[in-house]
Protein backbone atom coordinates (compact mmCIF):
# COMPACT_ATOMS: atom_id res chain seq x y z
CA UNK A 1 0.00 0.00 0.00
CA UNK A 2 0.99 3.46 -0.82
CA UNK A 3 2.70 5.62 2.10
CA UNK A 4 0.29 9.16 1.92
CA UNK A 5 2.32 10.96 4.83
CA UNK A 6 5.33 9.78 6.58
CA UNK A 7 6.26 11.38 9.87
CA UNK A 8 9.64 10.25 11.04
CA UNK A 9 10.93 11.31 14.36
CA UNK A 10 9.20 15.18 14.28
CA UNK A 11 9.38 17.40 17.06
CA UNK A 12 8.51 21.40 17.36
CA UNK A 13 9.13 23.67 19.80
CA UNK A 14 7.65 26.63 20.27
CA UNK A 15 9.12 29.69 22.48
CA UNK A 16 7.31 28.39 25.59
CA UNK A 17 8.43 24.59 25.05
CA UNK A 18 8.10 21.78 23.00
CA UNK A 19 5.06 21.50 20.85
CA UNK A 20 4.98 17.49 19.80
CA UNK A 21 8.36 15.54 20.53
CA UNK A 22 9.86 12.52 18.64
CA UNK A 23 6.54 11.98 16.63
CA UNK A 24 6.50 8.70 14.07
CA UNK A 25 3.60 8.22 12.50
CA UNK A 26 2.62 6.70 8.86
CA UNK A 27 -0.79 7.19 7.47
CA UNK A 28 -1.45 5.17 4.04
CA UNK A 29 -3.02 6.14 0.90
CA UNK A 30 -6.72 5.35 1.50
CA UNK A 31 -6.42 6.45 5.17
CA UNK A 32 -9.39 7.39 7.23
CA UNK A 33 -7.42 8.63 10.37
CA UNK A 34 -8.79 10.10 13.46
CA UNK A 35 -6.68 12.44 15.52
CA UNK A 36 -7.45 13.04 18.42
CA UNK A 37 -5.79 14.59 21.88
CA UNK A 38 -6.59 16.63 24.16
CA UNK A 39 -6.37 20.88 23.77
CA UNK A 40 -3.13 21.99 23.40
CA UNK A 41 -2.33 18.39 22.95
CA UNK A 42 -0.26 19.48 19.73
CA UNK A 43 -2.84 18.33 17.17
CA UNK A 44 -3.16 21.54 14.73
CA UNK A 45 0.67 21.97 15.41
CA UNK A 46 1.53 18.12 14.07
CA UNK A 47 -1.05 19.33 11.50
CA UNK A 48 0.87 22.50 10.73
CA UNK A 49 3.59 20.87 10.44
CA UNK A 50 2.68 18.58 7.85
CA UNK A 51 2.03 21.69 5.76
CA UNK A 52 4.95 23.13 5.78
CA UNK A 53 3.41 25.93 8.27
CA UNK A 54 5.81 26.01 11.09
CA UNK A 55 9.28 24.70 11.30
CA UNK A 56 10.56 21.64 12.37
CA UNK A 57 12.69 21.63 14.95
CA UNK A 58 13.39 18.08 13.98
CA UNK A 59 12.81 14.77 11.99
CA UNK A 60 11.69 14.55 8.28
CA UNK A 61 7.80 14.73 6.59
CA UNK A 62 7.27 13.03 3.14
CA UNK A 63 4.18 13.05 1.57
CA UNK A 64 3.29 10.19 -1.00
CA UNK A 65 7.13 9.76 -1.18
CA UNK A 66 8.57 13.50 -1.63
CA UNK A 67 9.71 15.82 0.71
CA UNK A 68 6.51 17.34 2.42
CA UNK A 69 7.37 21.14 1.03
CA UNK A 70 7.95 19.95 -2.13
CA UNK A 71 4.15 18.04 -2.24
CA UNK A 72 1.74 19.75 -0.03
CA UNK A 73 0.22 20.74 -2.48
CA UNK A 74 -1.51 17.83 -2.89
CA UNK A 75 -3.31 18.13 0.04
CA UNK A 76 -6.82 20.30 0.58
CA UNK A 77 -6.76 21.78 3.81
CA UNK A 78 -10.03 22.61 5.71
CA UNK A 79 -8.71 25.06 9.09
CA UNK A 80 -10.20 25.87 12.02
CA UNK A 81 -13.06 27.28 11.26
CA UNK A 82 -12.18 30.34 14.13
CA UNK A 83 -8.82 30.63 12.23
CA UNK A 84 -10.34 32.51 9.26
CA UNK A 85 -11.89 36.19 8.46
CA UNK A 86 -15.71 35.46 8.57
CA UNK A 87 -16.16 39.08 7.39
CA UNK A 88 -13.76 39.10 4.41
CA UNK A 89 -15.39 41.10 1.97
CA UNK A 90 -15.81 38.42 -0.95
CA UNK A 91 -18.90 35.98 -1.96
CA UNK A 92 -18.91 32.04 -0.96
CA UNK A 93 -18.40 31.46 -4.48
CA UNK A 94 -14.98 33.65 -4.66
CA UNK A 95 -13.93 31.98 -1.89
CA UNK A 96 -14.01 28.49 -3.35
CA UNK A 97 -12.27 29.61 -6.11
CA UNK A 98 -9.22 30.30 -4.66
CA UNK A 99 -8.51 26.94 -4.42
CA UNK A 100 -7.72 26.65 -7.84
CA UNK A 101 -4.78 28.91 -7.12
CA UNK A 102 -1.78 26.45 -7.74
CA UNK A 103 1.90 28.17 -8.08
CA UNK A 104 3.83 31.02 -6.91
CA UNK A 105 1.80 33.48 -8.18
CA UNK A 106 -0.77 34.89 -11.09
CA UNK A 107 -0.57 38.30 -12.85
CA UNK A 108 -3.27 39.55 -14.53
CA UNK A 109 -5.32 36.00 -13.59
CA UNK A 110 -8.89 35.57 -13.96
CA UNK A 111 -10.85 32.44 -12.98
CA UNK A 112 -12.51 30.59 -16.20
CA UNK A 113 -15.64 29.60 -16.88
CA UNK A 114 -14.64 26.03 -16.04
CA UNK A 115 -13.35 26.88 -12.55
CA UNK A 116 -16.04 29.10 -12.22
CA UNK A 117 -18.10 26.12 -13.18
CA UNK A 118 -15.93 23.36 -10.91
CA UNK A 119 -16.48 25.75 -7.90
CA UNK A 120 -20.32 25.25 -7.88
CA UNK A 121 -19.65 21.88 -8.18
CA UNK A 122 -17.59 21.85 -5.06
CA UNK A 123 -20.04 24.03 -3.36
CA UNK A 124 -23.15 21.32 -4.23
CA UNK A 125 -21.09 18.69 -2.59
CA UNK A 126 -21.44 20.04 0.74
CA UNK A 127 -25.08 21.60 -0.31
CA UNK A 128 -24.32 25.30 -0.47
CA UNK A 129 -24.37 25.80 -3.71
CA UNK A 130 -27.44 28.22 -3.59
CA UNK A 131 -25.24 30.25 -1.36
CA UNK A 132 -22.67 30.87 -4.01
CA UNK A 133 -23.33 34.98 -4.83
CA UNK A 134 -23.81 35.61 -0.67
CA UNK A 135 -21.13 37.49 1.21
CA UNK A 136 -18.93 35.81 3.90
CA UNK A 137 -20.61 37.97 6.16
CA UNK A 138 -24.37 36.74 5.70
CA UNK A 139 -23.26 32.61 6.19
CA UNK A 140 -23.95 30.79 9.29
CA UNK A 141 -21.23 29.13 11.09
CA UNK A 142 -22.51 25.74 9.58
CA UNK A 143 -22.77 27.12 6.33
CA UNK A 144 -19.04 28.57 6.56
CA UNK A 145 -17.53 25.42 7.72
CA UNK A 146 -18.73 24.02 4.35
CA UNK A 147 -17.84 26.53 2.84
CA UNK A 148 -13.64 25.67 4.08
CA UNK A 149 -14.95 22.05 2.82
CA UNK A 150 -15.83 23.13 -0.53
CA UNK A 151 -12.38 25.34 -1.45
CA UNK A 152 -10.50 22.14 0.44
CA UNK A 153 -12.23 19.96 -2.78
CA UNK A 154 -11.53 22.48 -5.20
CA UNK A 155 -7.72 22.22 -5.12
CA UNK A 156 -8.67 18.33 -6.26
CA UNK A 157 -6.79 17.14 -3.31
CA UNK A 158 -5.34 13.96 -3.02
CA UNK A 159 -4.96 13.97 1.42
CA UNK A 160 -7.93 16.32 2.72
CA UNK A 161 -6.87 17.46 6.37
CA UNK A 162 -9.53 18.87 8.42
CA UNK A 163 -9.16 20.79 11.62
CA UNK A 164 -12.34 20.31 13.88
CA UNK A 165 -14.76 20.39 10.87
CA UNK A 166 -17.26 19.46 13.39
CA UNK A 167 -16.50 22.31 16.45
CA UNK A 168 -19.40 24.60 15.67
CA UNK A 169 -21.76 22.65 13.45
CA UNK A 170 -25.35 21.18 15.28
CA UNK A 171 -26.09 17.62 15.35
CA UNK A 172 -28.11 17.22 11.68
CA UNK A 173 -25.11 18.73 10.17
CA UNK A 174 -22.30 16.37 11.86
CA UNK A 175 -24.10 13.36 10.42
CA UNK A 176 -24.27 14.96 6.93
CA UNK A 177 -20.52 16.10 6.98
CA UNK A 178 -19.42 12.15 7.84
CA UNK A 179 -21.42 10.95 5.29
CA UNK A 180 -19.55 13.09 3.17
CA UNK A 181 -16.04 12.84 4.47
CA UNK A 182 -16.81 8.41 4.20
CA UNK A 183 -17.80 9.09 0.49
CA UNK A 184 -14.73 11.26 -0.35
CA UNK A 185 -12.68 8.72 1.27
CA UNK A 186 -13.08 6.61 -1.64
CA UNK A 187 -10.45 8.40 -3.54
CA UNK A 188 -8.60 10.51 -1.28
CA UNK A 189 -6.65 9.73 2.25
CA UNK A 190 -8.18 11.83 4.73
CA UNK A 191 -6.98 13.17 8.52
CA UNK A 192 -9.10 14.28 10.97
CA UNK A 193 -8.59 16.06 14.04
CA UNK A 194 -11.83 15.64 16.51
CA UNK A 195 -12.68 16.09 19.81
CA UNK A 196 -15.54 13.95 18.98
CA UNK A 197 -15.41 10.31 20.53
CA UNK A 198 -18.79 9.25 18.64
CA UNK A 199 -17.15 10.06 15.01
CA UNK A 200 -13.48 8.78 16.18
CA UNK A 201 -15.20 5.16 16.59
CA UNK A 202 -17.73 4.99 13.58
CA UNK A 203 -15.90 6.81 10.92
CA UNK A 204 -12.24 6.45 11.03
CA UNK A 205 -10.49 3.87 9.93
CA UNK A 206 -7.48 4.40 12.37
CA UNK A 207 -6.60 6.52 15.08
CA UNK A 208 -3.93 8.47 16.61
CA UNK A 209 -3.66 9.92 19.77
CA UNK A 210 -1.89 12.57 20.46
CA UNK A 211 -0.70 14.39 24.18
CA UNK A 212 2.49 15.83 22.95
CA UNK A 213 3.99 12.68 22.14
CA UNK A 214 1.86 9.93 19.84
CA UNK A 215 0.85 8.00 22.69
CA UNK A 216 -1.70 5.33 20.43
CA UNK A 217 -2.07 4.65 16.46
CA UNK A 218 -4.24 1.97 15.32
CA UNK A 219 -7.77 0.60 15.27
CA UNK A 220 -10.12 2.98 16.37
CA UNK A 221 -10.59 0.81 19.82
CA UNK A 222 -10.04 3.15 22.51
CA UNK A 223 -9.34 1.65 25.99
CA UNK A 224 -9.59 3.28 29.23
CA UNK A 225 -6.02 2.98 29.52
CA UNK A 226 -4.84 4.85 26.33
CA UNK A 227 -7.52 7.65 27.38
CA UNK A 228 -6.59 7.81 30.81
CA UNK A 229 -3.16 8.36 29.46
CA UNK A 230 -4.10 10.28 26.51
CA UNK A 231 -5.71 12.93 29.16
CA UNK A 232 -3.64 12.15 32.14
CA UNK A 233 -7.17 11.83 34.09
CA UNK A 234 -9.91 9.21 34.70
CA UNK A 235 -12.14 9.97 31.62
CA UNK A 236 -15.38 7.90 32.04
CA UNK A 237 -15.60 6.91 28.84
CA UNK A 238 -19.29 5.53 29.03
CA UNK A 239 -20.82 8.60 31.53
CA UNK A 240 -19.73 10.47 28.37
CA UNK A 241 -22.11 8.13 26.22
CA UNK A 242 -19.69 6.72 23.95
CA UNK A 243 -20.72 3.76 22.11
CA UNK A 244 -19.69 0.76 23.49
CA UNK A 245 -17.74 -0.21 20.64
CA UNK A 246 -15.30 2.19 21.74
CA UNK A 247 -14.33 0.70 25.45
CA UNK A 248 -12.88 -2.03 25.17
CA UNK A 249 -13.57 -3.85 28.69
CA UNK A 250 -11.66 -3.13 31.37
CA UNK A 251 -7.87 -4.81 30.17
CA UNK A 252 -5.49 -4.85 33.08
CA UNK A 253 -2.55 -6.09 30.98
CA UNK A 254 -2.15 -3.32 28.16
CA UNK A 255 1.03 -2.89 26.19
CA UNK A 256 1.46 0.37 24.71
CA UNK B 1 -12.37 78.80 -6.22
CA UNK B 2 -12.73 77.17 -9.39
CA UNK B 3 -11.54 80.53 -10.87
CA UNK B 4 -8.45 80.29 -7.87
CA UNK B 5 -7.89 76.43 -9.07
CA UNK B 6 -7.28 77.36 -12.95
CA UNK B 7 -5.63 80.45 -12.57
CA UNK B 8 -2.45 79.12 -9.53
CA UNK B 9 -0.31 76.40 -10.11
CA UNK B 10 -0.44 75.66 -5.96
CA UNK B 11 -3.93 74.94 -5.80
CA UNK B 12 -3.23 72.74 -9.16
CA UNK B 13 -1.10 70.50 -7.57
CA UNK B 14 -3.06 70.67 -4.05
CA UNK B 15 -6.34 69.44 -6.52
CA UNK B 16 -3.90 66.95 -8.36
CA UNK B 17 -2.45 65.43 -5.33
CA UNK B 18 -6.05 65.22 -3.74
CA UNK B 19 -6.45 62.90 -6.82
CA UNK B 20 -3.57 60.80 -5.89
CA UNK B 21 -3.71 60.58 -2.26
CA UNK B 22 -7.13 59.32 -2.60
CA UNK B 23 -6.45 56.65 -5.10
CA UNK B 24 -3.47 55.27 -2.84
CA UNK B 25 -5.48 55.23 0.38
CA UNK B 26 -8.55 53.99 -1.25
CA UNK B 27 -6.38 50.29 -2.54
CA UNK B 28 -3.99 50.42 0.15
CA UNK B 29 -6.44 51.46 3.16
CA UNK B 30 -8.62 48.31 2.39
CA UNK B 31 -6.04 46.18 2.42
CA UNK B 32 -4.53 47.19 5.66
CA UNK B 33 -7.61 47.69 7.13
CA UNK B 34 -8.44 43.85 6.12
CA UNK B 35 -5.08 42.54 7.02
CA UNK B 36 -5.26 44.38 10.61
CA UNK B 37 -2.38 46.31 9.99
CA UNK B 38 -3.37 49.73 11.48
CA UNK B 39 -1.10 49.95 13.98
CA UNK B 40 1.91 49.35 11.95
CA UNK B 41 0.98 51.91 9.25
CA UNK B 42 0.43 54.16 11.73
CA UNK B 43 4.21 53.15 13.11
CA UNK B 44 5.35 53.69 9.56
CA UNK B 45 3.74 56.26 8.92
CA UNK B 46 5.60 58.48 12.13
CA UNK B 47 8.76 56.94 11.46
CA UNK B 48 9.02 58.93 8.67
CA UNK B 49 9.38 62.07 10.59
CA UNK B 50 12.90 60.72 11.17
CA UNK B 51 13.93 61.02 7.63
CA UNK B 52 12.17 64.25 7.27
CA UNK B 53 14.78 65.36 9.93
CA UNK B 54 17.59 64.22 8.15
CA UNK B 55 16.81 65.55 4.73
CA UNK B 56 16.27 69.02 6.55
CA UNK B 57 19.64 68.20 8.24
CA UNK B 58 21.84 67.34 4.88
CA UNK B 59 19.41 69.16 2.20
CA UNK B 60 18.40 66.75 0.44
CA UNK B 61 14.73 66.60 -0.64
CA UNK B 62 12.85 65.91 3.16
CA UNK B 63 9.79 63.48 1.43
CA UNK B 64 13.17 61.15 0.42
CA UNK B 65 14.16 60.75 3.77
CA UNK B 66 10.45 59.92 4.60
CA UNK B 67 10.05 57.12 1.97
CA UNK B 68 13.52 55.44 3.27
CA UNK B 69 12.78 55.54 6.89
CA UNK B 70 8.91 54.40 5.65
CA UNK B 71 11.02 51.75 3.97
CA UNK B 72 13.13 50.69 6.65
CA UNK B 73 10.58 50.43 9.23
CA UNK B 74 8.07 48.48 7.29
CA UNK B 75 11.50 46.15 6.48
CA UNK B 76 12.22 46.22 9.88
CA UNK B 77 8.52 45.45 11.60
CA UNK B 78 7.99 43.09 8.71
CA UNK B 79 11.16 41.19 9.84
CA UNK B 80 10.00 41.36 13.35
CA UNK B 81 6.54 40.01 12.64
CA UNK B 82 7.99 36.73 10.58
CA UNK B 83 9.81 35.95 14.16
CA UNK B 84 6.56 36.10 15.67
CA UNK B 85 5.80 36.47 19.49
CA UNK B 86 4.01 39.14 21.31
CA UNK B 87 6.75 41.66 20.58
CA UNK B 88 5.46 43.06 17.34
CA UNK B 89 3.65 45.64 19.09
CA UNK B 90 6.41 46.78 21.15
CA UNK B 91 8.63 47.03 17.98
CA UNK B 92 6.31 49.23 16.22
CA UNK B 93 5.95 51.15 19.10
CA UNK B 94 9.80 51.89 19.39
CA UNK B 95 10.12 52.35 15.60
CA UNK B 96 6.99 54.84 16.04
CA UNK B 97 8.85 56.83 18.71
CA UNK B 98 12.66 56.30 17.35
CA UNK B 99 11.41 57.53 14.26
CA UNK B 100 9.55 60.99 15.80
CA UNK B 101 12.97 61.62 18.09
CA UNK B 102 14.75 61.40 15.40
CA UNK B 103 13.19 63.87 13.38
CA UNK B 104 13.68 66.05 16.38
CA UNK B 105 17.26 65.20 16.71
CA UNK B 106 18.13 66.25 13.44
CA UNK B 107 16.54 69.14 13.15
CA UNK B 108 18.17 70.07 16.42
CA UNK B 109 21.60 69.64 14.97
CA UNK B 110 21.11 71.74 12.09
CA UNK B 111 22.99 75.04 12.42
CA UNK B 112 20.56 77.30 10.54
CA UNK B 113 17.17 78.60 11.78
CA UNK B 114 14.93 75.46 11.98
CA UNK B 115 12.38 74.86 9.74
CA UNK B 116 8.21 74.07 10.51
CA UNK B 117 7.81 70.52 10.58
CA UNK B 118 3.88 71.35 11.18
CA UNK B 119 3.67 70.60 7.36
CA UNK B 120 4.58 66.89 7.37
CA UNK B 121 3.07 66.37 10.88
CA UNK B 122 -0.34 67.69 9.55
CA UNK B 123 -0.50 68.36 5.74
CA UNK B 124 -0.02 71.09 4.04
CA UNK B 125 -1.75 70.52 0.86
CA UNK B 126 -1.47 74.28 -0.40
CA UNK B 127 2.40 73.64 0.19
CA UNK B 128 2.86 70.86 -2.56
CA UNK B 129 5.74 71.33 -4.79
CA UNK B 130 6.43 69.68 -8.16
CA UNK B 131 8.93 67.43 -7.15
CA UNK B 132 6.75 65.89 -4.10
CA UNK B 133 4.04 65.67 -7.08
CA UNK B 134 6.44 63.19 -8.97
CA UNK B 135 7.30 61.47 -6.68
CA UNK B 136 3.67 61.05 -5.54
CA UNK B 137 2.55 60.24 -9.28
CA UNK B 138 4.90 57.87 -9.29
CA UNK B 139 4.45 55.87 -6.25
CA UNK B 140 0.15 55.76 -7.14
CA UNK B 141 1.15 54.55 -10.49
CA UNK B 142 3.46 51.31 -8.86
CA UNK B 143 0.81 50.96 -6.15
CA UNK B 144 -2.04 50.63 -8.42
CA UNK B 145 0.13 48.47 -10.83
CA UNK B 146 0.90 46.37 -7.84
CA UNK B 147 -2.40 45.61 -6.92
CA UNK B 148 -4.11 45.34 -10.04
CA UNK B 149 -2.09 42.84 -11.26
CA UNK B 150 -1.72 40.43 -8.57
CA UNK B 151 -5.31 41.09 -7.67
CA UNK B 152 -6.54 37.53 -7.48
CA UNK B 153 -3.22 36.76 -5.00
CA UNK B 154 -3.76 39.89 -3.34
CA UNK B 155 -7.36 38.57 -2.47
CA UNK B 156 -6.42 35.11 -1.73
CA UNK B 157 -3.68 36.25 0.96
CA UNK B 158 -5.54 38.72 2.73
CA UNK B 159 -8.22 36.22 3.26
CA UNK B 160 -6.07 32.98 4.20
CA UNK B 161 -2.60 33.02 3.95
CA UNK B 162 -1.71 29.65 5.32
CA UNK B 163 -4.10 28.31 2.49
CA UNK B 164 -2.75 29.61 -0.04
CA UNK B 165 1.03 28.72 0.96
CA UNK B 166 0.45 25.16 0.77
CA UNK B 167 -1.15 25.69 -2.56
CA UNK B 168 2.67 26.93 -3.55
CA UNK B 169 2.18 30.89 -3.67
CA UNK B 170 4.79 32.91 -2.92
CA UNK B 171 3.34 34.64 0.11
CA UNK B 172 6.52 35.98 1.44
CA UNK B 173 6.84 38.23 -1.58
CA UNK B 174 3.42 39.31 -0.86
CA UNK B 175 3.79 40.02 2.50
CA UNK B 176 7.06 42.87 1.81
CA UNK B 177 5.21 44.00 -1.51
CA UNK B 178 2.86 44.70 0.67
CA UNK B 179 5.39 46.52 3.37
CA UNK B 180 6.90 48.64 0.90
CA UNK B 181 2.94 49.25 -0.77
CA UNK B 182 2.23 50.92 2.81
CA UNK B 183 5.59 52.39 3.30
CA UNK B 184 5.27 54.39 -0.34
CA UNK B 185 1.73 54.51 0.39
CA UNK B 186 2.84 57.06 3.69
CA UNK B 187 4.63 58.73 1.38
CA UNK B 188 2.44 60.13 -0.60
CA UNK B 189 -0.43 60.56 2.04
CA UNK B 190 2.40 62.93 4.05
CA UNK B 191 2.14 66.06 2.11
CA UNK B 192 -1.75 65.75 2.12
CA UNK B 193 -2.63 64.63 5.62
CA UNK B 194 0.75 64.46 7.48
CA UNK B 195 2.41 62.06 9.36
CA UNK B 196 0.16 62.07 12.49
CA UNK B 197 -2.97 61.41 10.33
CA UNK B 198 -1.52 59.14 8.17
CA UNK B 199 -3.65 56.33 9.87
CA UNK B 200 -7.07 58.25 9.49
CA UNK B 201 -6.72 58.49 5.51
CA UNK B 202 -6.33 54.32 5.49
CA UNK B 203 -8.66 53.77 8.24
CA UNK B 204 -11.99 56.17 7.73
CA UNK B 205 -12.46 55.11 3.96
CA UNK B 206 -11.92 52.09 4.01
CA UNK B 207 -14.28 52.12 6.69
CA UNK B 208 -16.82 53.75 5.15
CA UNK B 209 -16.50 51.65 1.88
CA UNK B 210 -17.52 48.77 4.61
CA UNK B 211 -20.77 50.21 5.03
CA UNK B 212 -22.62 49.57 1.03
CA UNK B 213 -20.26 47.03 -0.04
CA UNK B 214 -19.19 43.65 0.53
CA UNK B 215 -16.76 43.26 -2.32
CA UNK B 216 -13.42 43.69 -1.92
CA UNK B 217 -13.05 45.63 -5.53
CA UNK B 218 -15.99 47.74 -4.76
CA UNK B 219 -14.31 48.66 -1.21
CA UNK B 220 -11.39 50.06 -2.57
CA UNK B 221 -13.05 51.87 -5.48
CA UNK B 222 -15.81 53.37 -2.88
CA UNK B 223 -12.72 54.02 0.03
CA UNK B 224 -11.23 56.35 -3.01
CA UNK B 225 -14.02 57.62 -3.93
CA UNK B 226 -14.79 58.60 0.08
CA UNK B 227 -11.35 59.52 0.27
CA UNK B 228 -11.81 62.06 -3.15
CA UNK B 229 -14.86 63.88 -1.10
CA UNK B 230 -13.43 64.13 1.98
CA UNK B 231 -9.80 65.65 0.35
CA UNK B 232 -11.92 67.85 -1.95
CA UNK B 233 -13.89 69.61 0.58
CA UNK B 234 -10.80 69.19 3.52
CA UNK B 235 -8.96 70.86 0.76
CA UNK B 236 -11.64 73.83 0.33
CA UNK B 237 -11.98 74.42 4.10
CA UNK B 238 -8.21 74.90 4.15
CA UNK B 239 -7.97 76.92 1.13
CA UNK B 240 -11.00 79.20 2.48
CA UNK B 241 -9.91 79.17 6.74
CA UNK B 242 -6.17 78.52 6.22
CA UNK B 243 -6.62 75.43 8.11
CA UNK B 244 -3.88 72.41 8.07
CA UNK B 245 -5.46 70.17 5.19
CA UNK B 246 -4.89 67.37 7.14
CA UNK B 247 -7.34 68.30 10.15
CA UNK B 248 -9.23 69.78 7.95
CA UNK B 249 -9.87 66.49 5.92
CA UNK B 250 -10.03 64.62 8.53
CA UNK B 251 -12.84 66.37 10.44
CA UNK B 252 -14.94 65.73 6.84
CA UNK B 253 -14.07 62.74 6.55
CA UNK B 254 -15.39 61.55 10.19
CA UNK B 255 -18.08 63.36 10.04
CA UNK B 256 -19.00 61.99 6.86
CA UNK B 257 -18.06 58.31 8.03
CA UNK B 258 -20.73 58.92 11.34
CA UNK B 259 -23.80 60.43 9.12
CA UNK B 260 -23.17 57.29 6.65
CA UNK B 261 -22.85 55.04 9.70
CA UNK B 262 -25.39 55.99 11.54
CA UNK B 263 -27.83 56.29 7.83
CA UNK B 264 -27.06 52.62 7.18
CA UNK B 265 -27.56 51.86 10.70
CA UNK B 266 -31.65 53.99 10.52
CA UNK B 267 -32.05 51.46 7.18
CA UNK B 268 -31.45 48.78 8.44
CA UNK B 269 -33.63 49.20 11.69
CA UNK B 270 -36.47 50.22 9.02
CA UNK B 271 -35.93 47.47 6.47
CA UNK B 272 -36.21 45.13 10.10
CA UNK B 273 -39.00 46.38 11.35
CA UNK B 274 -41.30 46.88 8.00
CA UNK B 275 -40.13 43.09 7.38
CA UNK B 276 -41.51 41.81 10.54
Amino acid sequence: MDTAIRIENVSVAYRSGPAIEGINLTVNAGDFIGLMGPNGGGKTTLVKAVLGLIPLSCGTITIFGKDHMKNRHLVGYVPQFSFVDRTFPITAQEAVQMGFLKGPLHPFFRYTDVQKQQARACMQRVGIEHLAGRSLSDLSGGEFQRLLIARALAVNPAILILDEPTASVDPAYKKEIYTLLEELNRTVTILLITHDMNAISREVKTIACLNRTLVYHGLPELTEHIVNKLYNCPVDLVAHGVPHRVLKSHEEDIQS
Amino acid sequence: MIQAILSYRFLQHAVLSCFLASIVCGIIGVIVVEKKLLMMAGGIAHTALGGVGLGYLLGFEPILGAAAFSIAAALGTGAVEKKGGKSTDVIIAMFWSLGMALGIVFIALMKTYPPDLTSYLFGNILTVTTANLHVMIILTFVTVITVFAFFNDWKAWIFDGEFVSIAGMKTKWLEYTMLLLIALSVVVLIRVAGIMLVIALLSIPAAAAAVFTNRLAKRMLYAALFSMFACFSGLYLSYRWNIASGAAIIVVAVTAYAVLAAGKAVITHLAARSGK
